[in-house]
């Protein structure tokens, strides 16, 4: 009974061990096709001359894919590869190089994002699937 | 022994089962039935090079709608009056994972879009609308969406569709059905 009991512990071990391996080693992670959005918050009234200037540097920046100025709401959000670019450092240079000294990014609070991303909540078995679909 | 290399071979063939039925179709199959769609006039499943993924091809329906979408994802998240919906795109990607939530949201919508255009060989699996916007079954909704809010997504989904550029450009009588498309989801999504 010791003997089983221990076969199956090791088992178990093993199979837990093989699986957080698989895990993290077959995890998704950010290749060539996906990409991510940023916003930045300018705090400041602009006008269609800012929003050209903004949209002209932004869209220099490399990995930049998609960007969008709205002056009305003094806001900047642009898409990004995320294998090329990194956002943080992107909104820093902005930052650093043009007159938008109270510009920052935009990260929403825990509170915020619970409220949004209605269509992202998926079925239980879809993770599963997706996961599965990634693997194979 | 052959005891413990039974149970665990049972165990196995139990996970292998239970993966394979949770597993849905990936694809509908691709028969052509049915009269002329919504998403044959955006394209159908004529099939075209993939600008978006290297040496891949999708269906030209497909890609018109995924162009409008992901065009209206930038300019609703510079929408002040909706984008607090739309927040967690725009959430830091600390763990650099693929796909981000903006690939994610792009997917479901394209997708729902797709297949509600009528696409064969495309399937959306996400929550159906009314359980996607009823505040009962989904944790991630605290308020109902009301018809401003729904209007205003409308809008913005028929500012980008107005706007892409060729060869993805859709007639004003294109766009006017794509409207009538999301408004037979208005009530479904708009919930008191």
């Amino acid at each position: 009974m010791k003997i089983l009991l221990i076969t199956l512990g090791v088992l178990l071990l093993g199979v837990l061990v093989l699986a957080g391996h698989i895990y993290v080693e077959m995890r998704p992670r950010a290749d060539a096709h996906s990409r991510g959005m940023a916003r930045i918050d300018l705090h400041q009234r602009i006008g269609r001359a800012d929003a050209d200037r903004i949209t002209a540097w932004l869209s220099r920046q490399k990995g930049v894919d998609h960007v969008l100025v709205n002056p009305g709401a003094a806001i900047a959000v642009f898409t990004y590869w995320p294998a090329k670019a990194k956002p943080g450092v992107i909104i820093r240079d902005f930052r650093d190089s043009l007159p938008y000294v109270r510009a920052e990014r935009y990260l929403p609070t825990a509170a915020a994002v619970k409220k949004g991303c209605l269509m992202t909540a998926t079925p239980a078995t879809n993770k599963i699937y997706e996961f599965l679909k990634h693997l194979f | 022994m052959r005891k413990t290399a039974l149970a665990a071979t049972i165990f196995l063939s139990g996970v292998m089962i239970l993966a394979t039925t949770l597993t849905p179709s990936c694809h509908k199959s691709s028969g052509s039935g049915g009269g002329h769609t919504f998403y044959d006039s955006l394209g159908g499943t004529v099939l075209v090079t993939d600008p978006a993924n290297y040496g891949q091809t999708v269906e030209q329906g497909y890609l018109t709608i995924r162009t409008i979408v992901d065009t209206a994802l930038v300019i609703i998240q510079a929408d002040t009056l909706i984008n607090s919906y739309f927040s967690i795109m725009v959430n830091e990607d600390t763990l650099h994972a693929a796909p981000t939530e903006y690939d994610k949201l792009s997917v479901n919508i394209t997708n729902f879009l797709a297949v509600a255009a009528g696409a064969k060989d495309y399937s959306y699996t996400g929550l159906s609308m009314s359980a996607a916007h009823d505040t009962a079954t989904n944790a991630y909704i605290l308020t109902p969406v009301d018809s401003a809010a729904f209007n205003e997504f409308a809008y913005d989904l028929g500012f980008s569709a107005s706007h892409v550029v060729a060869p993805y450009t859709l007639s004003s009588q294109l766009i006017s059905q794509l409207g009538h498309l999301l408004y037979r989801y208005e009530g479904q999504i708009v919930q008191p």
